[in-house]
Formats: C-alpha cells, structure tokens, sequence
C-alpha cells in the first residue's frame, strides 16, 4: 500500500481506536494497512507507543510464566487414583 | 511383551490413544507424565490453592481415563483433555468461597490522562525481560493472574500459557473465537495495568 494511503488511515485513527486493535496488532492477526496505521500513530505519539511497548512486554512476561512444581504427594495419589482405575477395567474385561 | 514402553516417548498423543484403545492401558502414564505439569500449574492458578488443583487434577485424569475409548481420533488430544480440565475447574470454583475483586472497565485499562503523563517517565517496558522476571515480579504476576474473573483467567491462561491457538481455546471452553479474542483482550490489559501500577510504585518507592 502507498504510504500515502497508510498515513491517511493513521490520520483518522484515535488513540482509542488504536487501544481496541492491540493484542490482535500483537498476535499478528491484522492487516497489513492497520499495523501501518497502528505504527504510523505511534510514531507521532508516544504515550500510545509507550502502551504498546508495555503491553508487549506484560504479553512476554505471561507468556513466560513457568510452570508450578508439581508437590511429590500429588503425582503419587494421582498414580494411586488411576491404578484403582485401571484395575477396576482390567477386572471388567 | 516386546519391549513395551521404550519406545513411548517417541509416540504422538493421539497414537498413544490408539493403543489405549486396543487395550495397552499402561500407555496412560505416558499421557499423564506430558501433562500433569501442565494440568496442575493451571488448576494451581485457576483454583488458588493447591487442594482444589490436586482435586482437579486427579478428577481430569480419571475421568479422561474412563472416557479414553470414547475418544474420537480426529480430535487433538490435548484439546480434549483440557476441556475436561476446564469443567473440573468449574465444579472446583462452585464449591470455593474464593470470588475475585471487581475489574477494571475497558476505559480505565485504556490509556488514561494519568498515565499519558506518567508512562514515559516510569519506563519499565525499556528493562529487559529476564531482569523484570525476578522472584518479587513473580509474585506481582500470580497476583494479577489470580485477580482476573475466573473467565478471563481460563483464556489468558490458555492462550498465552498454555499456547492453544485462539480456536482451539474456543473448542475448551465452549466459547466463540471472537469471544476468546475480546477476554484474551482485556485480561491482557489488565495484567498491563496492574504491572504498570506495581512499576509506578516501584518508582516512588525509590524516589
Ligand atoms: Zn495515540
């Protein structure tokens, strides 16, 4: 698309308009004529950059969330759950 | 038997069920060792507590044992077993006393007057991730996870931990993919809003 034509869609886009596109901008899910919009916006405005920086970053940080340890007890009462389980089929075979 | 069970780390899930149904009940284990870790982090984080996400855990994998010929090859495995997961859940937080704290609207999560002036000076978005994720920001983390409303938590939890793709998120939870979007949306902004309050603290606390 024309620059042009980006500059012309990011000139009527609100910061508010801008809010409501975010996670699908992240996830990469729209078109390429909105992420322009989306960066064009950005660039003339830096509090709406500065949301989108950190909203990145809190998408990064969730998505790194490591795993709970799983407490030893748990994993053997499981294991003692599903071996009644599976003797109760087996029997009913 | 030949050998069974060496091999069984090499398998894909949905094979794994195959031979469950042709009577290798024993492949189970398999099947639980790729995802208790899994299953528990998440009903750890859906129920707050870790009775209620062992009690999930163990009526997921055996109910999920029980209904393993039932199975239907076309479906994904994973998808499945967290749908079941995700009823649990339900039934865990209908017995739990535990209701979250009113949420944001969409217009506070939004870029407020405020925080126009403020966002650039706090800067947190410029530390690099590794340096962020230290033991007290973990702990901010699991907070604003645990005061999402329980929907909102599911989807974020699925999404961006568990790594389902927005439809498959859907088939979980028995919702629309637009739907998943819009709560995926705002339980991100949240986290946002709550990490940006705990920055600005931060900040002062310093100053
Ligand atoms: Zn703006």
């Amino acid at each position: 698309m024309p620059d042009s034509k980006a500059k012309s869609i990011a000139s009527k886009m609100t910061c508010k308009e801008i809010f409501a596109f975010l996670s699908e901008y992240v996830d990469g899910e729209l078109s390429e004529e909105l992420c322009e919009a989306i960066q064009t916006h950005n660039g003339n405005c830096p509090p709406c950059q500065a949301f989108v920086d950190t909203f990145i970053t809190t998408i990064e940080l969730v998505k790194k969330q490591p795993a709970k340890p799983l407490p030893p007890a748990v994993k053997d009462e499981l294991n003692a759950a599903l071996n009644r389980c599976r003797e109760a089929l087996d029997q009913a075979r | 038997m030949q050998g069974k069970g060496a091999m069984l780390d090499k398998l894909q899930d949905n094979e794994l069920v195959t031979r469950f149904q042709q009577g290798q009940h024993d492949v189970f284990e398999e099947l639980v060792s790729r995802y208790v870790g899994r299953l528990y982090s998440m009903g750890l984080r859906m129920c707050g507590n870790t009775d209620d996400a062992q009690d999930m855990l163990q009526e997921t994998f055996v109910a999920a044992f029980k209904g393993m010929d039932a199975f239907r090859a076309e479906a994904k495995f994973s998808v499945w077993l967290f749908q079941i997961a995700k009823h649990a859940c339900m039934r865990m937080r209908r017995k739990s006393k535990f209701s979250p704290r009113e949420i944001f609207s969409l217009d506070e999560l939004a870029l407020g007057e405020d925080e126009r002036k403020t966002l650039s000076v706090v800067d947190w978005h410029r530390t690099p991730i590794d340096e962020l994720l230290n033991k007290e920001l973990q702990g901010v983390l699991d907070e604003t996870i645990h005061l999402l409303p329980s929907d909102l938590r599911m989807v974020l939890l699925l999404r961006d931990v568990e790594g389902f793709s927005a439809e498959e998120t859907g088939k979980i939870i028995g919702a629309s993919v637009s739907a998943v979007k819009s709560r995926l949306h705002r339980a991100r902004l949240f986290a946002r809003k709550h990490l940006h309050l705990y920055c600005q603290g931060e900040v002062r606390s310093h100053a």
